[in-house]
């Protein structure tokens, strides 16, 4: 394992129930980690166990078998530290836009809690809705928020579960640019977990296929694009050919 | 369903209002039955402004107010921890359901008796009849409500690393509350109900006492109008929950 990694999955086996003995294995003896500062991204067909993996990451759920280390460290539980965010609205309907971006704020930073949320109202255009609850948003404006709840507590490591998959195509690269402009300023460890090959080249440092029934790591790309990463790069030879190789890899 | 115009919501609303007090007027008016078991409307309605004074507020009227009043709170103390907590952990559900749950079936009049047997004919006889009346099936629907609180938001609050009481404090609280707002509302109307009941069969002073007094004399407009009153007090409980329901809860 590389010495700088941030996140580590080692011969990580999971079925569900949480038992070794049970038929319904979710993920089967998958090694991989995540390097500081790395933008990962997950992919493969639905029920390849993706989403368990990252659940996994969270501490949200534990392995039946093997190890996740976090920092070196076996991981127990959750923590402010890793950010999750849901493909799922996740924002809290009963907190306004602003409440709900201070909601991981904890009691040493409140001095300047109105400062920060300020300031990522604006950064993620929603500084006119401050007042707004959930239900008066679109699907992207809500995932806005809850990217804006993750960040705004500088998470080491921010778990993305699908955050785009319930949004229109338009929205959906918005929001692909904005995390990407947000990331490289911010610095921020990622491990993204989408089923859409674009994205996954586009947004991953390293691309991460995944196999079904159990959930296993078919093949690592490494990318090869330069940072800050564009759209346009999406149309270079280097990107389609990656594309080409992953769609042809990934399983059916 | 067909959607009715203004005009024709109006008429029928109207006539579902006079229609059956112009039968009732109808049947007094036309000596169909003797006033001493049918007041007319217009006798009903002299019977309860005469109610309106400082005296039978004192006797009658502040009485029940307290029973009600203190066997609601107590029922809400007890229902409101132990609801919420049922529905979080499946340990004191395990607990807590099947008395209640059999408890909740118990016929309240049935144990009338044994409420005077053990707390007299006081206050205290009328606080256990209601209490007992509601504070199973508040805590099984509280219970219910604090379970269903979706579980992308319980999870999004572990990923903040917040501890399981501090899940449900931030939570599962502000969550489930209109649904709990809402039960309270629906739980008036049967404490309404007790407390006549207990007023009836034991006691003095109360609306239900007073009820009760009227038909020994055969004042049976008193009696009308004692059970308008009840009635009305009911009517306005339930728009204070519908009224407050919507100025707490915005975001609903």
């Amino acid at each position: 394992m590389a010495g700088d990694a941030l996140l580590e999955f080692d011969g990580v086996s999971k079925s569900f129930p949480n038992d070794p003995s049970s038929k319904t294995m979710a993920l089967d003896n998958v090694s991989f980690s995540v390097r500081r500062g790395e933008f990962v991204t997950l992919i493969g067909p639905s029920g390849c166990g993706k989403s368990t993996l990252l659940r996994l990451a969270a501490g949200l759920e534990t392995p039946t078998s093997g190890a996740v280390r976090y920092e070196g460290q076996t991981l127990f539980g959750t923590s402010l530290e890793r950010g999750f965010v849901f493909q799922s609205y996740s924002a809290f309907p009963w907190l306004t836009v602003a409440e709900n971006i201070g909601f991981g704020i904890t009691k040493e930073f409140e001095s300047s809690r109105q400062a920060e949320i300020s300031k990522w109202l604006g950064w993620m255009g929603l500084t006119e809705f401050a007042n707004a609850f959930p239900r008066d948003l679109s699907g992207g404006m809500r995932q806005r928020v809850a990217l804006a709840r993750s960040l705004i507590v500088n998470p080491k490591l921010l778990l993305m579960d699908e955050p785009f998959g319930a949004l229109d195509e338009h929205t959906r690269e918005t929001m692909q640019q904005l995390l990407l402009d947000i990331v490289s300023d911010a610095g921020c460890t990622i491990l993204f977990v989408t089923h859409d090959i674009r994205e996954a080249v586009l947004l991953g440092d390293r691309v991460v296929l995944m196999g079904p029934r159990p959930g296993r790591v078919l093949q690592e790309f490494p990318s090869p694009l330069e940072k800050p990463r564009r759209r346009e790069y999406l149309r270079t030879p280097e990107c389609v050919s990656l594309y080409e190789t992953i769609f042809d890899r990934f399983p059916v | 369903m067909k959607q009715l115009t203004r005009h024709k919501n109006r008429l029928l609303t109207l006539t579902a209002v006079i229609l059956p007090l112009a039968i009732w007027f109808a049947l007094t008016q036309l000596h169909v039955i003797d006033p001493i078991f049918l007041p007319g409307p217009l006798q009903t309605f002299t019977a309860f402004v005469a109610l309106l004074t400082p005296t039978f507020f004192r006797q009658e009227l502040l009485p029940s107010l307290l029973r009600i009043g203190g066997a609601f709170l107590l029922s809400v103390a007890v229902a409101f921890p132990l609801g919420v907590v049922c529905g979080q952990s499946l340990s004191v559900r395990r607990l807590v359901q099947p008395l209640f749950g059999f408890s909740r079936y118990l016929p309240v009049a049935a144990l009338v008796p044994l409420c005077i047997l053990w707390f007299g004919i006081d206050d205290l006889q009328k606080i256990s009849v209601i209490t007992i009346g509601v504070v199973f099936q508040l805590t099984l629907l509280f219970a219910a409500d604090s379970a269903s609180v979706p579980k992308e938001l319980m999870e999004a609050g572990r990923t903040f690393g917040l501890s399981r009481a501090a899940i449900v404090w931030r939570i599962v609280l502000p969550f489930s509350m209109p649904a709990i707002w809402d039960d309270l509302r629906i739980a008036s109307g049967w404490a309404w109900s007790y407390l006549v009941l207990a007023e009836l069969v034991a006691g003095n002073r109360g609306i239900g006492y007073f009820i009760i007094q009227s038909q020994r004399y055969l004042e049976t407009d008193h009696v009308f109008a004692g059970i308008l009153l009840v009635g009305l007090l009911g009517l306005l409980t339930d728009l204070f929950f519908q009224l407050s329901a919507a100025r707490l809860f915005r975001w609903v």
